[in-house]
């Protein structure tokens, strides 16, 4: 009998015992997943402009928010309460359990990186701003609402355009903001930059 | 339970890296002791004339399902610790055609790229570099292709999940159907080899 032959028979034997033995036991108090689940922890990571806009409005405590872009684009426009702070400097930033962190690039992969850092670096409730810089802009700065037709929807329509209003935004009725829109080129229509708290 | 290692705390990450990094390199050096480093074997396997890779890589599949599923039967291993990747259908049927063709074109991927870039192999190299630079496209690509990328996902799913079936159930189909195509496989592989052969 061939080596091929005693590998295969011993796999179709374990394979076999599978069918009866049955499916592994559910994870026991499970600890809290690390590295491999850092991948799924992000997709509970992420919080959408309006949300932070909320809590910037609220004035939500312990909450710091990094702007991850390159300088000049820092100084052109920035979230309110926005820190410059560069990737390669993320590691300096100093771990407090209380704090919430927000991180934001022009494009979520640079959030999603920085958020990877921070987390490695001990940083317990760090937070991705989903579609980075220009998530705000179109989703706060310029939001395209649809036009309500039930009071539910009302009621919806007025916190969001309030919302927009407290943060300078412009919000709209009708055709929404181009999805491939460039970030500079929707930051051209902000009625003021940045928002001094 | 004491696995996997880092999720459970007996690794540090760190120390998860390093052992990633050795296993990294024992994978390469079992690649190309099984002559997986060579482009001519490897496109051998779309001529169904040399059928290694498949080989190799569905006895390792079964391997590691198994192994998988004993270790978690028998408590060493916590299945609900490990990470399962996402499943996006359309994308990854896109990812799939690009990777085949690639492959096909290269006679390697990226995997056995690295095996070759390291024996010196030129094509290896090569390929190396077109990797990164696919790496550097796409990154710049991701605004225009994003909503495509994310589109039709379905959540981690599994064989078992799809099927209704018990986990069990599952890995005993996948070692019979590896099993059969391995006999299959070897006959193809024997006949064509025979035809070529008679031909040159």
């Amino acid at each position: 009998m061939t080596t091929h032959r005693v590998l295969a028979g011993a796999a179709l034997l374990l394979a076999s015992l599978g069918l009866v033995v049955g499916d592994p036991p559910a994870s026991r108090g499970a600890p809290v997943p690390r590295v491999f689940a850092w991948v799924s922890a992000y997709d509970s990571a992420r919080v959408d402009a309006v949300t932070l806009a909320e809590w910037l409005r609220d004035r939500r405590r312990n909450l710091s928010i990094l702007d991850v872009r390159p300088a000049d684009a820092f100084r052109d426009f920035h979230l309110p309460r926005a820190v410059h702070m560069p990737l390669a400097e993320l590691g300096i930033v100093p771990a407090d359990s209380a704090a919430t962190v927000v991180v934001y690039g022009d494009r979520e992969p640079d959030a999603q990186r920085a958020w990877l850092v921070l987390s490695a670096f001990g940083h317990q409730d760090v937070r991705a701003l989903e579609e980075g810089i220009r998530g705000w802009l179109v989703d706060v700065i310029n939001p395209v609402l649809p036009r309500p037709t039930t009071p539910a929807e009302e009621i919806e329509f007025d916190r969001r355009a309030d919302l927009s209003r407290y943060f300078g935004g412009l919000p709209r009725l009708g055709e929404p903001i181009d999805p491939t829109a460039r970030a500079e080129d929707v930051l051209t229509r902000t009625r003021r930059r940045g928002c001094a708290f | 339970m004491i696995g996997p290692f880092v999720e459970t705390g007996l690794l540090s990450p760190a120390a998860g890296l390093v052992m990633a990094i050795l296993i990294g390199f024992a994978f390469g050096w079992f690649l190309e002791q099984g002559g997986l480093g060579n482009a001519r074997k490897l496109a051998g396997q779309f001529y169904l004339t040399d059928l290694t890779v498949f080989k190799v890589m569905f006895s390792a599949i079964v391997t590691a399902a198994l192994g998988l599923f004993w270790f978690g039967r028998l408590g060493v291993i916590d299945p609900a610790l490990l990470y399962v990747p996402v499943t996006y259908v359309l994308p990854q049927l896109a990812g799939g055609v690009v990777f085949g063709l690639g492959f096909v074109m290269g006679g390697l991927c990226p995997g056995t790229s690295c095996v070759a870039a390291s024996t010196g192999r030129i094509d290896g190299l090569a390929l190396m570099a077109g990797m990164l630079f696919g790496v550097l496209g796409f990154n710049e690509l991701y605004p225009v292709i994003a909503s495509f990328y994310s589109s039709t996902p379905m959540g981690a799913a599994t064989v078992p999940d799809l099927l209704g079936i018990p986990t069990g159930n599952a890995l005993f189909l996948l070692t019979v159907i590896a099993i059969a195509a391995f006999v299959v496989g070897h006959r193809i592989e024997r006949r064509l080899r025979g035809l070529t052969s008679k031909r040159g």
